[in-house]
């Protein structure tokens, strides 16, 4: 009976995905218009929702009640309510935001305006703007440093790491990098800072403190041409063990080692491979293949792909909630 | 304290800002004569060229200010070839050292011998392969791709589709002529048989008997295509659809093969063809291109090198490990021996990238995109002595 009863329970889990409160997986479809669930548990995905024009960013809430998507071409950050799939607010983000980050505070959200060389502060609670700074070309990756003081943001064509305050919103600092720098991540204990450079090859790692370049870390995977190795998306763990850089069109995840910044291996993934996420319990690596228009995930303690997953048109950003 | 060390932070580089080093540029744009037969949506935009220098000097001074270097442009579009030499020299004497020239052979020609050498040009817009391999110039550098890199990145294609029996039609202008010997040299390098050559020189008004005249002019032995050399868009544009039998186009028409179309989305391009056509109410074209990469090198330069002399940004600028983005997905570099900007050849028709070259599998000991163009053993250029 009761056997019986759970069974019913888990049958209408499954055919109320939205409902479901397992953990689950956002991936952004940027020639789709839409995001893709993928359940984490099965690792399937379980349902589709339609957003804004040419969505790219992707992240929780603090809370992780909601997702906040940029809508590039709606100009606009969409707020998803994750328990009913429903548009349920705007934010507003300047024009053609592509990628933000969320403050360790919950409030404040940082968005790169790609077309107008701009970095849009957002008071989330009042939905409003505080302030946009000038930045370099083509702003792109936006990495916070822990305990929420420094903000940078690359600009793609000026080749720029742009270091800001975000307690005076002031640009204090702006570091050369190779060229085309996409993303920006502070490591968990704030000491170092990761800039990819697609077009260079490159991830500079600088000491967060004197804001020089420690390594400049170079790519290789085997039977690639040095051209298509293009780094895009960084992910570091906070154990301080390891890095994960999207290749790009390589189709290759480099591993890292971050203690030393020697490359340690290189996973095969599916096509044009941009953005990566983990799990919160970092067990899990999510790949979102734009060419191939599917997700790999890669196993972190083995350091193996297991699956991938096939999702909408040009996957773009990725993700995860974990309950 | 750390408010201290911060205010002074903020005043380096308010200081930084305030005191722009400027280079100084000149765009020089030779007016394309345009035959009347032209159709009016064929020729050429007004300020074409320029217009693609503006773009970057607006792109590199955004970068710039954050390091205290800027581009200051001159620009110029003129008939005549003494116009443009007086030109040239009056900006010189107002400390131009860089000149980017879109003209014809002569006027290039002219315009080198006329300069003195410490004015380095930045050529973007003549496609003749000579300049490339026997005329070579002192202190040029070539942004526009030369004809042999358009033709051979076709010639390749051909080999991807197995389509190797050609007919050729080629126009009676020089351009055409000297597209025409690209083309067979193309041909010769890549395995491809000309069946054909066939040539244009007709005057009668095509408009409304096009389907009849060229399908009785391509009339011949079988072809797998037909590669058309018509350089001033006279009669190329109605070729297509119009071979006596059904089968592709390829060349200044049909299928083309340029530095830069409308068409280009991919590698982040969409961004540079939006900031351009919002502030030109048009798209981008080659001509604009090959100026604005021009401008990007001379930008990336000044950044590597923090100087403003001429003659440190062409060292930079040669210097093996140089390289520039140029939103075609692979570093872009010059030719240390012609001075020719070494880039992916995107093949396309009027609403779709169809490919790009190098493709697969034509390999080079140096870079791929070397296959495309002369090479360093078919050249006697040697502008740099370093690889």
């Amino acid at each position: 009976m009761y056997l019986q009863s759970l069974q019913k329970l888990c049958l209408i889990a499954l055919l109320l995905p939205g409902l479901s409160w397992a953990g689950q997986v956002y991936v952004s479809n940027e020639k789709d218009d839409t995001v893709s669930v993928i359940d984490l548990d099965s690792l399937e995905v379980v349902d589709t929702w339609l957003v804004g024009d040419r969505p790219r960013g992707i992240i929780l809430s603090k809370d992780q009640k909601y997702l906040y998507i940029c809508a590039s071409e709606s100009d606009t950050i969409q707020i998803l309510d994750r328990a009913t799939g429903q548009i349920v607010g705007e934010l507003p983000s300047g024009e053609d935001p592509e990628q933000f980050i969320l403050h360790p505070n919950g409030d404040w959200l940082y968005a790169a305006n790609e077309d107008d060389a701009l970095l849009t502060v957002i008071d989330i609670p009042g939905r409003k703007v505080i302030t946009q700074i000038d930045v370099g070309l083509e702003p792109e990756g936006v990495g916070i440093s822990p305990d929420g003081n420094t903000l940078i943001v690359t600009s793609e064509t000026s080749n720029m790491a742009h270091w800001i305050d975000t307690r005076t919103n002031e640009n204090i600092h702006n570091s050369l990098v190779d060229a085309r720098p996409r993303d920006a991540k502070f490591t968990a204990d704030g000491k170092q800072l990761w800039v990819s450079a697609e077009i260079g090859g490159t991830v500079s790692v600088f000491d967060a403190n004197s804001r020089e370049e420690i390594k400049k870390i170079h790519f290789s995977p085997k039977g690639v041409h040095a051209d298509k190795v293009q780094p895009v998306g960084i992910r570091l763990t906070e154990n301080g063990k390891y890095a994960f850089v999207a290749l790009g069109p390589s189709n290759h995840v480099a591993i890292v080692d971050q203690q030393t910044l020697e490359v340690l291996d290189y996973l095969l993934v599916g096509r044009r491979v941009w953005q990566i996420t983990m799990t919160p319990d970092e067990k899990m690596l999510f790949t979102t293949n734009g060419v191939s228009g599917d997700v790999s995930v890669i196993d972190v303690d083995r350091l193996k792909v297991i699956k991938s997953i096939k999702v909408g048109r040009f996957p773009w950003g990725v993700a995860i909630a974990d309950e | 304290m750390l408010a201290c060390s911060m205010s002074l932070l903020l005043s380096f580089f308010v200081n930084a800002n305030s005191q722009i080093n400027e280079l100084k540029v000149g765009v020089l744009v030779q007016s394309p004569e345009i035959p009347s037969a032209v159709p009016d949506y064929l020729k050429p935009n007004e300020g074409e060229g320029l217009a693609g220098a503006l773009q970057a000097a607006k792109d590199s001074n955004r970068t710039g200010k954050f390091l205290g270097l800027g581009i200051n442009l001159n620009m110029a579009q003129l008939d005549d070839q003494q116009a443009l030499i007086s030109q040239a020299k009056e900006w010189m004497a107002d400390g131009v050292q860089i000149l980017l020239v879109d003209a014809d052979t002569q006027a290039l020609l002219a315009l080198r011998k006329a300069l003195p050498e410490e004015l380095i040009l930045i050529n973007t817009g003549n496609r003749e392969d000579s300049l490339r391999t026997e005329t070579c110039l002192a202190n040029t550098l070539h942004t526009a791709a030369s004809f042999s890199m358009q033709t051979d990145a076709l010639a390749q294609w051909l080999r991807s589709r197995r389509l190797s029996e050609v007919m050729l039609v080629k126009g009676d202008s020089e351009s055409d002529k000297k597209y025409a010997e690209a083309v067979k040299a193309s041909l010769k390098k890549f395995g491809h048989k000309l069946v054909a050559e066939k040539s244009w020189s007709f005057d009668t008004d095509l408009r409304r008997v096009a389907g009849k005249e060229l399908q009785a002019f391509t009339q011949g032995p079988e072809y797998d295509l037909v590669w058309v050399a018509d350089t001033r868009n006279l009669f190329g544009q109605l070729l297509p659809y119009n071979t006596f039998l059904p089968r592709p186009v390829v060349g200044t028409h049909g299928l083309e093969a340029g530095e830069w179309s409308q068409v280009i989305e991919a590698w982040g391009a969409v961004q540079m063809q939006n900031r351009f056509f919002k502030d030109n109410q048009r798209p981008m074209t080659a001509r604009d291109y090959n100026a604005w990469i021009a401008i990007r090198a001379l930008s990336e330069a000044m950044t590597k090198t923090r100087s403003t002399q001429g003659a440190e940004l062409l060292a930079a600028m040669l210097h093996p490990g140089f390289y520039i983005a140029g939103y075609k997905g692979r570093k872009l570099s010059f030719r240390p021996w012609s001075g020719q900007l070494r880039q992916p050849v995107p093949l396309f028709n009027q609403q779709a990238l169809v490919a790009t070259a190098p493709f697969e599998g034509f390999l080079h000991p140096r870079n791929e995109m070397d296959t495309l163009g002369a090479d360093r053993r078919e050249s006697r250029c040697t502008l740099a002595s370093q690889e």
